[in-house]
């Protein structure tokens, strides 16, 4: 299959040990923040605004679900510690030493490889997207149940490890597979409660760009985000991205279970809010869809952003001096952002803001809009993102059953004092 | 904007769910001896985790054997939303039975229904981000 490839490859073999060292640097690194920032339990958030006690949103603590805060995405690569954690289970124990990626089902050549064996294969990096399927799920109207995420159950990060289809070409696929089942090492307390796991198709494990990865901005992939190896689908939704993947295999048909025949399901037309819809009108999400979101205002001048408080109204107050505004808009399924546009009046003109260079059509566009506020009062902005095949973003999101890719267009309040 | 202590001053969910999970698992205790930290971040409404009742007693022994309670203060759902939801909990092996799960759905919908606003958000720092696996 011809199919265009963002991945580079990265010198050679993997280097376990240098991974290991930024791992560990990484890790001195948010031991010399601990040592001052638990008492009062504030953090860095990039752009340089401090949330009062650290730089993610709790939804759950068990299992683990952390969400963004906005200040995040005012830069394109999203840093380990304000990246967010989605889990289904628990985390599971696991050990560098131990760890195991089976390959099986309709293959020739069954296989098991411990990390040292992934470790020397031909190494690639990709920057992509990882979005949660349920981002802004809290956003729906009438409300649906699961994860409320708002707006950060999203991060920008570069990926490296070996190419899936490395993997697959040593297996050996017999012919009539179609789909790849992938299941990770966590499990649920109780018996009777669903494993999670899912599949892809077989073409789409092989495109260039699917990896197993181990590693995340440089570093080793933490527990949290699925280390020491997890899947990377670029361009589509996090659910398949699964995280401690320790076992695949190859079927002929689609996988039965909750995580594949239930969840993860979009209708394949409109549906009317609140509607409940057939599974035979249901079909598994993909790829992710336009969305941008605005991270903040700061003082052209420099200086520090305006405070935000997620869900306040208004969004940011400032004063009339020239601002700049920024965010982010990324899209799906390998489309880059062709353009962005934000709106300072509540949208009775647009304008184009100026966008930063991309790492990666998969990755994060950083966006800027210089505004002088006219004068004292209540401004409504938002931004819309167009993607390369032309899809933009709505103004109301297409309710769907469990909530997911809300993209509609976000109208936040300014408040300029004098 | 009133929120929750940081997980770095109260204690973490699991640790008090846990404590609860052994006390009161498996055996129905007379009086229901639920004594929530106050700085625990699973509060209920603002802070408020009802206690007496049997609906919380189940809440805090049965429910946070796979999940904090933070999972369900976070919803905002109709009384057929929660039907289904406690419906599906008990497909999965919650311990509830048919009396049970009506306790638990009055109880759920009268607190978390759709009108309620969202909850304040729990500003913390990253669980776990840079640990690795040994």
């Amino acid at each position: 299959m011809a199919a265009s490839c963002y991945g580079r490859a990265v010198s050679g073999r993997f280097d376990r040990r240098s991974i290991l060292k930024l791992g560990a640097a990484q890790l001195a690194t948010a031991g010399a923040l601990g040592s001052v920032a638990p008492r009062s339990g504030r953090a860095q958030v990039p752009g340089g605004t401090e949330p009062p006690d650290g730089p993610l949103l709790r939804l759950s603590a068990r299992p683990p679900n952390y969400e963004s805060v906005r200040a995040t995405f005012r830069e394109r690569v999203t840093p380990i510690d304000h990246f967010f954690v989605r889990s289904h289970h628990d985390t599971p124990s696991v050990s560098r030493a131990s760890w195991r990626l089976s390959i099986g089902g309709m293959v020739g050549s069954p296989l098991e490889l411990g990390l040292t064996e992934l470790e020397a294969l031909p190494a690639v990096e990709v920057e992509a997207v990882l979005q949660c399927a349920g981002n802004g799920r809290a956003l729906f109207r009438p409300r649906i149940p699961g994860v409320q995420w708002r707006i950060g159950a999203m991060g920008n990060a570069r990926w490296s490890g070996v190419r899936l289809a490395d993997l697959l070409a040593r297996a050996r696929p017999k012919a009539g597979a179609a789909w790849v089942v992938l299941r990770g090492a966590d499990r649920p307390v109780l018996r009777k409660t669903p494993s999670f796991f899912r599949a892809i198709p077989l073409e789409k494990a092989r495109h260039p760009d699917t990896l197993i990865g181990l590693g995340m901005n440089g570093a080793a992939l933490p527990l949290d985000h699925g280390g020491p190896a997890r899947v990377v689908v670029p361009g589509w939704a996090g659910d398949d991205w699964v995280k401690w993947i320790s076992r695949i295999e190859l079927t002929e048909l689609p996988p039965e279970g909750f995580f594949f025949d239930t969840a993860y399901r979009v209708p394949v037309d409109a549906v009317e809010p609140g509607a409940s819809v057939p599974p035979e009108r249901m079909v598994p999400l993909t790829e992710l869809a336009p969305r941008s979101l605005i991270a903040g205002l700061a003082p052209a001048s420099g200086g520090r952003p305006a405070q935000h408080d997620e869900g306040a109204e208004p969004a940011w107050t400032v004063g009339a001096t020239p601002h700049v505004l920024s965010g982010v808009a990324f899209s799906g399924g390998g489309a880059a952002i062709s353009a962005v546009e934000v709106t300072t009046d509540g949208g009775s003109t647009w304008v184009k803001a100026e966008l930063e260079v991309a790492g990666s059509p998969y990755g994060f566009q950083v966006f800027r809009h210089a505004w002088t506020p006219p004068g004292p009062g209540r401004f409504t902005v938002a931004a819309r993102a167009t993607d390369t095949r032309g899809r933009g973003q709505p103004e109301v999101a297409a309710w769907n059953p469990s909530g997911y890719l809300h993209n509609a267009i976000e109208h936040l309040v300014v408040e300029v004092k004098a | 904007m009133s929120r929750t202590s940081s997980e770095a001053r109260g204690g973490t969910a699991p640790a008090w769910a846990l404590v609860l999970t052994v006390l009161l698992g498996g055996c129905k205790p007379a009086e229901p001896p639920l004594v929530p930290d106050p700085n625990a971040p699973d509060g209920l409404v603002a802070g408020e985790l009802p206690t007496g009742s049997k609906a919380a007693m189940l809440l805090a022994a049965r429910c946070v054997t796979c999940h904090s309670l933070d999972y369900v203060t976070q919803q905002r759902l109709t009384a057929a939303q929660w039907e289904r939801s406690v419906a599906k909990m008990i497909r999965w092996g919650a311990p509830l039975d048919e009396e049970d799960a009506k306790t638990l759905v009055v109880f759920l919908a009268e607190r978390w229904a759709p009108e309620l606003p969202d909850r304040a958000p729990i500003y913390t720092r990253a669980p776990r981000s840079a640990v690795t696996a040994p």
